[in-house]
């Protein structure tokens, strides 16, 4: 960690070292707890970067305290509430799971990690009342059939975030949790936690389901999104790439040389974080989430740029190249590898494969599956055609036969 | 119900997670999370065809997932679960 965060932050090292807790700080540490402003930084999340190595989202105190002030009125706790604490503290969900919790004096109760796959016990023995989730979560217990109308009579406010909501689990949960309201939330880490919100209403609707995914609502007063469009190249108006300014978008990233295309200038000077989502506005102003406009993934919640895995298996197999794809169907399901090497046949094994994205990439970004391809399906611009390679990996189930059909498209 | 010894159900749960992971050297009280390439709707897509192969009902509102997570969890969960229902 000390060498991703080089350039003279100040540091406070904690390790562990022989069962003793050792703590090390940089050399002149300029720490001021005492009374932080606002163009101080709260804190730096990593996520992941298309270059290779992560980018570190610096957020400002002020950004923080635009969240917390809307989320606190709107989504906000009492004494005597119980309020899940789901989200690993890498994920910066957890901000609002402590802050917005303890601020309003409610109880934060910790889901043990081995719960987190399926929630209904933990939900009902600890009598959660503010339950706040990934999607996935809810689509487990839907998927073994747990979500039986009325098993949650405890819970009072339900907020996802961090993926598409789908509408069959949403209405599943409001049968689940009849005294739940369903909120549904969006927002890039570089937007400070969650800068839009669509509070889900008893039934859906034609204006309401689009392609079967809850809307993500309109944009938290105060803040401003905008649909980059062309509609010169014949693109509809009110569907592009979402860009969102405000007290809560970060203005770059901790290392200036990264991604300085995610930033943009628009009319009169505003500065705007270009997300790479793809959203569709409707008649009643809406947002609808249609999709990414680039490659990103979504794993359990937690942004994966294929680039960054391949880049991994690049440093470590200097003689393959890889796609990395995200399967949900068939046998092969999550983040899979596709390796093509100089010497068919040659590739390196899986569990090599892993083992080298494991020594430097967090655990949900290593691939759960390695196939060795003999060519890659391009498109008709002649690039690698990513979705013909997720398909190809779906559909097959032998990696071999993978393999002979890549030898004949 | 036919009664399946505790070896057979162990045997029988391997046989689900090979056909889902590349390589299996799995200890039998490790975390299927942590040793194995499945993520957690791995997990439950396991657990679904563990239902099926042995025509069994987990309670997944009551289960401790934790007693879900390990060969020798599962082994021991599907074993007691054909006992009450051999018993009722």
């Amino acid at each position: 960690m000390a060498d991703v965060l080089s350039g003279g932050y100040p540091l406070l090292t904690i390790s562990r070292e022989l069962g003793n807790l050792s703590w090390s700080r940089s050399p002149n540490p300029v720490v001021n707890c005492a009374s932080p402003v606002g163009s101080d930084i709260a804190y730096v999340m990593f996520t992941s970067g298309t270059t290779g190595r992560p980018k570190g989202v610096p957020v400002r105190t002020e950004s923080l305290m635009a969240y917390l002030d809307v989320a606190t009125k709107r989504f906000g706790v009492r004494p005597g509430d119980r309020a899940s604490h789901f989200f690993e503290l890498t994920f910066d969900l957890s901000v609002h799971d402590v802050f917005v919790t303890l601020l309003g004096g409610g109880t934060l109760v910790v889901i043990p990690a081995e719960q987190r796959m399926l929630p209904a016990r933990f939900l009902r023995e600890k009598q959660i009342s503010h339950w706040f989730s990934v999607p996935s979560a809810a689509e487990s217990l839907h998927r073994v059939g747990a979500l039986r109308p009325g098993i949650f009579p405890h819970l009072r406010q339900t907020l996802f975030c961090g993926e598409p909501l789908r509408w069959p689990v949403t209405e599943a949960w409001q049968a689940a949790a009849p005294n739940s309201r369903i909120v549904n939330l969006y927002g890039p880490t570089e937007a400070t936690i969650a800068i839009s919100y669509y509070v889900v209403p008893g039934r859906r609707s034609r204006s309401n389901d689009v392609y079967g995914i809850v809307p993500i609502g309109q944009v938290f007063e105060g803040q401003h999104g905008r649909i980059f469009s062309r509609p010169e190249a014949g693109e509809q108006p009110n569907r592009g790439e979402l860009w969102l300014s405000g007290s809560q978008v970060i203005s770059g990233y901790l290392d200036a040389g990264d991604g300085q295309d995610a930033f943009a200038s628009g009319p009169e000077g505003v500065a705007w974080y270009r997300t790479g989502d793809a959203v569709e506005r409707a008649g009643d102003g809406l947002l609808h989430f249609v999709g990414r406009i680039d490659h990103q993934l979504k794993i359990s919640g937690y942004r994966v740029e294929p680039a960054e895995i391949e880049d991994a298996i690049h440093r470590a197999f200097p003689a393959c190249r890889s796609v990395v794809v995200r399967c949900d169907r068939g046998k092969r399901r999550g983040l899979v590898a596709a390796i093509i090497c100089e010497e068919t046949g040659d590739g390196p094994a899986a569990s090599a494969v892993r083992e080298a994205c494991g020594s430097s990439l967090p655990s949900y970004m290593i691939p759960a599956h390695v196939v060795e391809l003999v060519s890659w399906p391009v498109n008709a611009n002649g690039k690698i055609d990513r979705a013909a390679v997720r398909r190809q990996l779906e559909e097959h189930p032998n990696p071999d036969v993978v393999a002979e059909h890549g030898v004949e498209s | 119900m036919k009664k399946h010894s505790e070896y057979e159900i162990r045997g029988a749960i391997r046989r689900l997670i090979s056909e889902r992971v590349d390589e299996v050297s799995l200890d039998d009280s490790a975390s299927l999370l942590e040793g194995t390439n499945l993520d957690s709707l791995g997990v439950v897509e396991l657990l679904l065809a563990i239902e099926e192969e042995f025509s069994i009902s987990i309670d997944f509102v009551a289960v401790d997932p934790e007693s879900l997570l390990s060969i020798s969890g599962l082994t021991h969960h599907l074993s007691m679960l054909m006992d009450e229902s051999n018993v009722g």
